[in-house]
């Protein structure tokens, strides 16, 4: 088997805290090759974002404490100096940040951000890499680009900034581009382009994409696989068809209940009843047991494993579930 | 950190952040260099503040026996173990009797420009319009012009004194606080938790004490810190053209003026006040870097993780 | 207008508010008409949903509606008393009663106040709401209604989520217990389930408390769950404005149709006609301004700015030609 472009095994992030140790990610593996997509679903702070931020070394540690390893193009990530971070995601991966103001610099404006950026990773001269910069901007939809080039990140709009930062991601061409959110603030036509934009980029530079969204909709158009995460860990792992078609984890199927389209009134949204674990405590059981309609005696004492479910695809349950949604 | 810490209830977590003073110091206790700083800071201090009283006399009493007598020779006693001087003073004394003129002129030229030029640089920022612009334009001139013969001139007419010298340089120094504070408030002011503030109907004095003063503080003391060391020399120079302080009050860069003439003779008489002043500005430097890890939530994160042994 | 003058006043109504930006560039200073003449009431226990592409003006409404930016132009009531006149100190008190949780909640969370400091500043602020011993209480208990545990409290916001974020944001908008609430985008940081959640606290706060929601939103079908108007933003101006039902189920504009059928569901995959460029804000050409895209736009669109026109009920209205 060739080499995947990333490959991440059994990687845990822990924070320690006065209060205990946050475990905001526990033992998650993944491989992608080039061109390949997975969109990563799940609850909010289930550590979508942490992963993320990890792949590009952007993980303090300390405080933190990471465990497995992340091999990008077959390069150890984790333990790398700064130095040597920059000549990895020099290598081709770039990232959409969930927070727009982390990606830009509130005193330069936009288009000398872009040019600059172009200019140093890219090599080109400082007349095309403005061009460039403009025409980026257009890309990504954002009208009088040229005229708006000159202006400071807090003149534009929430989306557009979002816009922005998803044009510089894709500026240099990556091999991987991992977008955490990045269509959370725009309309669907917007969202639309973006999307057209990144599918674009994947098949004429044979791009591979980590795509974090809540957006179901969005998961099921963008990916070729889906990846849902609860507390930290992997829940279900497989093809989006066949997690849309078959959801076998009773979380994916409860998190499809509650979308708005299931329901016609806002008294009809089904919520997923309790509240997400305290991520400082040890569970002994499966994480979702607490909140979850199926669970046994034999849930709150053993942690499932993920394994190969019913429908084909991996599942992190005790049981096998008919998809009930 | 261990198993058992992971079953401290949320209550146990809340009394235990509630008090960031203690973390603080416990903090402090465990790493070296800033401990090592904030000790030689207090030390100068009480020397400056309880023992340079008793030192007065000593620090201008001449004996030409003692004209230039060389450092770490034992014979004549404690106050002469870092020699005498060109008179024949005792340097131990003269020095902490320095310490004290030096963190009294340098200490309150520099808290008076920092405190002014931060609130100033805060309000102005913060409004903006015609108030601003006058003490921009006020901050141009007082650069432009040049500092030291300002002072030279105005402490020509004013006659030199202890208190003169720190108005003069307290001005001096103001437009270096005013600026800073004020840049970092525009871009601050531009952040949508300040609008979030005005939302709620927070007024305007609020929010500059509440949401922008947090964040400008640091740099401010790492400014000021920066600045008492230039002071120091500052008042060496003015010294040194005869407009500084005058005998009895010496302070250091007064000593390092006075010694230089006699550098090739005698080095320790500048050389000591010399490492006094930077032994100071170095420590509080390094004070002020860690005051502002410490402040930042997230730096002091990582803080708290090296000491209690985050990284297992 | 002969109003008895005994009805009491709308909670909110905006009148012909807009706000232009003026950019300076090198070929002269250029005006950007951000949000040009919008006009609306809102009543208690009402949603009113703004939809609009990004850009068009949403956040720039909401902030001039609050005078955090101030009004080019136009007035609002809030209980017939004029925001737009108020001075300054009246308009912090006013604000008591008007609250706003903003779109980015990585920016709008001071970092260096935990989430307990924060979510009781608005009480410090108006001294007198709680008791200040009670405050901790007080912020738990806002705390659990928005699904986050008391351990959040000695929070600092850099270790939350943007999910656990927002919800903190939504507590503090909720602690001064407003008669209008402006949310912008307030649960697109969420995971359906906890957006589920969210949605029916508030609605359920709307129940109890009668507030006035102003809810901005992308997602159409949220948006057809909760409001019982919804305007269509584009280009600073209301295209299509009229209740909810009404403008689902026979959309006028043809921007509106073109967002309800972009929708991404599970069904449908991405349109891959090539959507055409959101039209330059600058071009203040004759005309309507959606004509550049518009897939039904004539010559007359190019040259003469439509009127508003009303739909088959008077309260639906809309920016066309056309009628169909
Ligand atoms: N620096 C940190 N220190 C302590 N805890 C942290 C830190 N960063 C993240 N966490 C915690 O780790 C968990 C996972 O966070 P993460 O940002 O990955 O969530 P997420 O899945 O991206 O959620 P969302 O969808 O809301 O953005 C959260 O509970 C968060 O509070
Ligand atoms: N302070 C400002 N100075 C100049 N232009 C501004 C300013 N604030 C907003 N704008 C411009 O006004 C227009 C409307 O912005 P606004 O933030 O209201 O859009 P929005 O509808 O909220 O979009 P989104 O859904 O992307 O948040 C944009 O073109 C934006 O660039
Ligand atoms: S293992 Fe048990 S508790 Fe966990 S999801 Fe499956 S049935 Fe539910
Ligand atoms: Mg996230
Ligand atoms: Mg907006």
């Amino acid at each position: 088997m060739v080499t995947p472009l990333l490959d991440i095994r059994d990687f845990s992030v822990t924070f320690p805290s006065l209060g205990g140790d946050i475990r905001a990610v526990r033992g998650i593996n993944l491989q992608l090759g080039e061109g390949e997509s997975v969109a990563v679903l799940g609850e909010s702070g289930s550590g979508k974002s942490v992963t993320s931020r990890a792949i590009l070394g952007l993980i303090d540690v300390p405080p933190a404490r990471l465990e497995g390893s992340i091999l990008f193009d077959g390069v150890e990530v984790l333990g790398r100096s700064d130095k040597e971070l920059a000549a990895i995601r020099g290598r081709g991966v770039s990232m959409v940040f969930q927070d727009a103001l982390d990606g830009l610099n509130p005193v330069y404006t936009v288009g000398d951000q872009i040019s600059e950026l172009l200019r140093v990773r890219a090599h080109m001269s400082r007349k095309t890499a403005k061009a460039e910069a403009i025409s980026l901007m257009q890309q990504v939809g954002i009208p009088a680009a040229a005229q708006r080039a000159k202006d400071y990140p807090h003149q534009f709009s929430g989306g557009m900034r979002q816009r922005i930062c998803i044009a510089m991601a894709v500026a240099l061409k990556p091999k991987l581009l991992i977008a955490d959110e990045p269509t959370t603030a725009l309309d669907v036509t917007v969202q639309a382009e973006i999307l057209q934009l990144i599918a674009r980029l994947q098949r004429e530079a044979n791009m591979a994409l980590i795509f974090v969204t809540h957006d179901l909709g969005v998961a099921h158009n963008i990916a070729e696989n889906l990846m849902v995460m609860y507390a930290g860990v992997v829940m279900e792992f497989g093809p989006t068809n066949a997690v849309f078609g078959a959801p076998a984890h009773p979380y994916t199927q409860a998190l499809m209940r509650s979308h708005p389209s299931e329901a016609t009134h806002w008294s009809d949204l089904q919520p997923i009843a309790g509240s997400p674990p305290d991520k400082t405590e040890r569970l002994a059981g499966c994480p979702f047991s607490p909140r979850c309609p199926h669970s046994t005696d034999r849930c709150t004492k053993e942690e499932p494993a993920l394994r190969r479910g019913p429908a084909g695809h991996q599942v992190r349950c005790h049981f096998d579930l008919d998809a009930q949604i | 950190m261990s198993n058992a810490t992971s079953n401290t209830t949320p209550s146990d977590d809340i009394s235990r952040r509630q008090n960031p003073k203690w973390v603080r110091l416990r903090l402090l206790l465990k790493m070296p260099l800033p401990l090592t700083a904030a000790i030689i800071l207090i030390l100068l201090l009480i020397a400056a503040l309880f023992v340079a009283p008793y030192l007065f006399e000593q620090a201008n009493r001449q004996n030409l026996r003692l004209r230039f007598y060389p450092p770490f020779q034992t014979e004549q006693g404690w106050l002469f173990w870092l020699g005498g001087d060109a008179l024949g003073r005792s340097m131990v004394a003269e020095l902490i009797y320095g310490a004290r003129t030096s963190f009294l002129v340098a200490g309150s030229a520099v808290g008076v420009a920092a405190s002014l030029g931060f609130a100033i640089g805060l309000v102005s920022g913060y409004f903006g319009g015609w108030f601003d612009a006058i003490i921009m334009r006020l901050a141009d001139i007082i650069v432009t012009l040049p500092s030291l013969l300002m002072a030279l001139a105005i402490l020509f007419v004013l006659g030199p004194s202890v208190f003169n010298l720190i108005c003069v340089l307290a001005v001096a120094r103001l437009p270096v606080f005013m600026r800073t504070a004020r840049a970092q408030t525009l871009s601050i002011r531009e952040w949508t938790f300040v609008e979030v503030s005005r939302s709620i109907g927070a007024s305007p004095a609020r929010i500059i004490w509440r949401d922008i003063r947090p964040l400008v503080a640091p740099t401010i003391l790492t400014v000021a810190m920066l600045e008492l060391g230039n002071t120091m020399l500052a008042v060496a120079g003015l010294s040194f053209l005869g407009v500084g302080l005058q005998r009895p009050d010496i302070d250091w860069g007064t000593m390092v003026a006075e010694g230089r003439q006699y550098m090739n003779v005698a080095w320790w008489i500048t050389v000591f006040p010399g490492i006094a002043i930077l032994i100071t500005a170095l420590s509080a430097n390094i004070l002020s870097n860690w005051m502002r890890a410490v402040g930042d939530p997230k730096q002091s994160g990582a803080l708290v993780a090296k000491v209690t042994g985050g990284g297992n | 207008m002969s109003a008895p003058t005994t009805k009491t006043p709308p909670l909110l109504q905006v009148e012909g508010l807009s706000k232009h930006f003026v950019l300076r560039g090198r070929g002269g200073n250029k005006t950007l008409r951000a949000v040009d003449d919008i006009n609306f009431t809102l009543e208690p226990s009402e949603t009113m949903a703004i939809v609009g592409e990004s850009g068009s003006g949403k956040s720039t409404l909401a902030r001039s509606l609050l005078r955090l930016l101030e009004p080019t132009s136009g007035t609002v009531h809030l209980r017939g008393q004029s925001l737009t006149d108020m001075t300054h100190k009246q308009l912090r008190e006013a604000r008591r009663s008007i609250q706003m949780v903003f779109q980015d909640p990585y920016a709008s969370l001071h970092p260096r106040h935990t989430v307990a400091e924060i979510i009781s500043e608005p009480w410090r602020v108006h001294r007198g709401i709680y008791p200040q011993a009670d405050y901790a209480k007080q912020v738990d208990i806002l705390l659990s209604k928005v699904g986050l545990s008391p351990n959040y409290a000695p929070a600092y916001p850099y270790r939350l989520s943007g999910g656990e974020r927002q919800r903190v944001a939504i507590a503090r908008a909720l602690a001064l217990a407003p008669q209008v609430l402006i949310l912008d985008e307030p649960v697109s940081a969420l995971d359906v389930s906890i957006q589920a959640q969210v949605i029916k606290l508030l609605m359920q706060l709307q129940l109890d408390m009668q507030i006035g929601y102003l809810f901005i939103s992308h997602d159409l079908p949220l948006v057809r769950l909760v409001a019982d108007k919804v305007a269509v933003m584009y280009m600073g101006r209301f295209v299509e404005q009229g209740p909810a039902d009404e403008v689902f189920a026979a959309p006028r504009h043809p921007y509106t149709k073109m967002l309800l059928a972009a929708v991404p569901n599970r069904q449908n995959a991405p349109t891959n006609e090539p959507a055409s460029e959101p039209t330059n804000p600058f071009d203040i050409e004759a005309g309507c301004a959606f004509a550049p895209r518009c897939p039904m736009a004539q010559d007359i669109c190019r040259t003469t700015a439509p009127n508003r026109q009303t739909g088959r009920l008077a309260a639906h209205s809309f920016t066309c030609h056309f009628s169909q």
